[in-house]
């Protein structure tokens, strides 16, 4: 019985297949060759698979260093004095994303929902915005040319307004009302660097529209972000310098001044319908940051001539005048700064605000005398890390009408990403 | 109007007694120059003066218009390596420019480290 077992285990062929493994003395140089090439194909498989995920991380890689992604934006509590509304208003969150064509050229873009809710109903007064969308071509230090939707170069904050980048809750209202923000100019320009202290830019792009300028308001109304007229183009430039650069006074003393100069026709309105009206608005504008030790201060100042207002709605100044002057101190001790205070900062701040939007008037123009106000605003800004600020703030304002307007109390709560 | 007069009154005699209080607080040193980062041996021998020249530029003259300004040493070279790329990914300067900002911001941060070493060693 043991002898038939193991017989018919030497006839399997599972034994005849292990001999021959092992001696190798039953295949023939033909099945050899074959049995190498099948192996050669395998490995050159494996090495095409090795190579494609190698790539595949490659690209990856080069996508995550070529895509750049940040935001920011900024939650209001607004109190007014008396039977003024009281409310809490997600005021902007703004998301952007870049992307690093080559090392010369670099997409930009900014969009914004503002008020959190945009809505056809009576509840909604949000929007949603392309801020920026600008494609940059840096061909030498000196000389760069942007195109796309780009900020209109004027003031302080139409060009940086992170919220931790300004004090207050709400923008200055000089910002809304002389030199508007956010305000876009759709177009093409170029920009750079004359020195190491000297940053310019100048862009011809879409203009204001006329049939939005107000007498209160001024050039508020006259933005226009959906589909702009070229039909009288606007021509804006804009100068940096920063005298102290070099010196060894920095970073204690950081000084920059800045000056702006624009211009636009006003025929100009949405969708290709223009309003046909007459008329030109120039804008002067000087803004200057001074920095020294634990003191900020800034200011801003802009002049405004409308040639033509008599043509556009009734009221509308034919000069706006406004500015405002900012004095802001950082007061937490060092020796407070420690543990999860480490990146904190405590800025106390008091800004006046005055604007003037019926300043001078076509020839029998009845003068607003709304159009005249002033602001004090004065409050504390925390930092909890350089990109994340609470605000508090309290505003006195008043116009020319004789009375003081409601005082506003206002908190917040932004950041920067 | 009193009420007014009264609140601005106020926060002006608090900004000028925070003010005395921060002049006699503060410390800093100055930013140093290409030529000092140069001579000490804290930057690359391959960067050039003019591009830490531009790069300190680009320190003063970007960065401060998003947050405040940040001296080098307050971050160890290393630290910077993962800072600067996704700042200047954020700013309107070219690859070159951020080149050079990082290579002066860097040079400083380790120029930074220096001096505190040797201030310690001087103070023992």
């Amino acid at each position: 019985m043991i002898s038939v077992v193991l017989f018919s285990w030497w006839l399997s062929p599972a034994f005849a297949e292990d001999d021959s493994d092992v001696t190798g003395s039953t295949a023939t140089p033909g099945e050899l060759r074959s049995e190498v090439d099948e192996l050669r194909e395998a490995v050159r498989r494996l090495e095409e698979r090795l190579e494609a995920t190698e790539k595949r991380q490659e690209a990856s890689s080069a996508l995550g260093e070529r895509l750049s992604f940040q935001g920011y934006g900024e939650i209001h509590a607004n109190f007014a004095e008396g039977s003024g509304p009281d409310l809490i208003d997600i005021h902007r969150l703004v998301f952007g994303v870049g992307y690093e064509f080559a090392e010369w050229i670099q997409l930009g873009s900014e969009i914004e929902i503002e008020h959190g809710l945009i809505s056809d109903d009576d509840q909604g007064d949000g929007e949603v915005v392309i801020e920026q969308l600008t494609l940059d071509f840096f061909l030498t230090d000196v000389f760069n040319v942007r195109a796309g939707r780009f900020l209109t170069p004027v003031g302080i904050i139409n060009q940086t307004h992170e919220p931790p980048s300004f004090n207050g809750v709400e923008r200055p209202s000089f910002a809304k009302t002389i030199l508007p923000s956010t305000w876009s100019t759709d177009g093409i320009g170029i920009f750079g660097r004359l020195s190491d202290t000297v940053q310019y830019q100048a862009y011809i792009g879409s203009g204001l529209e006329g049939a939005g300028l107000s007498a209160l308001d001024g050039i508020r109304g006259g933005r226009n972000s959906g589909r702009p007229s070229l039909h009288e183009p606007a021509f804006t430039a804009r100068l940096d310098w920063f005298p102290l650069v070099h010196t060894d006074l920095v970073p204690d003393h950081d000084l920059r001044v800045g000056i702006s100069y624009y211009r636009s026709g006003l025929d100009n309105g949405a969708k290709g319908v223009n309003p046909d009206v007459s008329g030109d608005v120039s804008i002067y504008s000087a803004d200057v940051e001074y920095s020294v030790h634990r003191l900020d201060l800034r200011g801003v100042a802009a002049l405004e001539k409308i040639r033509d207002a008599d043509s556009l709605t009734t009221g509308v100044a034919s000069q706006i005048v406004g500015g405002y002057l900012e004095a802001a101190y950082h007061v937490l001790p060092d020796s407070w700064k420690t543990g999860k205070m480490e990146e904190s900062d405590l800025v106390v701040f008091a800004r006046h605000d005055w604007i003037d939007t019926q300043n001078e008037l076509p020839s029998g123009v009845q003068r607003d005398p709304a159009g005249q106000r002033t602001e004090w605003t004065t409050g504390l800004t925390y930092f909890f890390t350089p990109a994340l600020v609470a605000k508090a703030d309290v505003q006195f304002r008043q116009d020319k009408t004789s009375r003081d307007l409601p005082i506003l109390f206002n908190l917040g709560l932004g950041w920067i990403f | 109007m009193k009420f007014l007069a009264g609140a601005i009154f106020l926060s002006l005699t608090f900004l000028s007694c925070v003010g005395l209080l921060g002049c006699a607080t503060g410390s800093s040193m100055a930013l140093p120059s290409a030529n000092t980062l140069s001579g000490s041996g804290s930057s690359a021998r391959t960067t050039p003066d003019n591009n830490l020249r531009r790069g300190r530029a680009l320190l003063v003259t970007e960065c401060t218009s998003c947050h405040r300004f940040f001296e080098p040493g307050e971050f160890e070279a290393e630290e910077w390596e993962s800072i600067l790329p996704a700042m200047i990914g954020r700013t309107a300067i070219s690859k070159r420019q951020g080149t050079d900002l990082a290579a002066y911001v860097m040079s400083a941060a380790r120029y930074a480290q220096e001096q505190e070493a040797t201030d310690l060693v001087t103070q023992r």
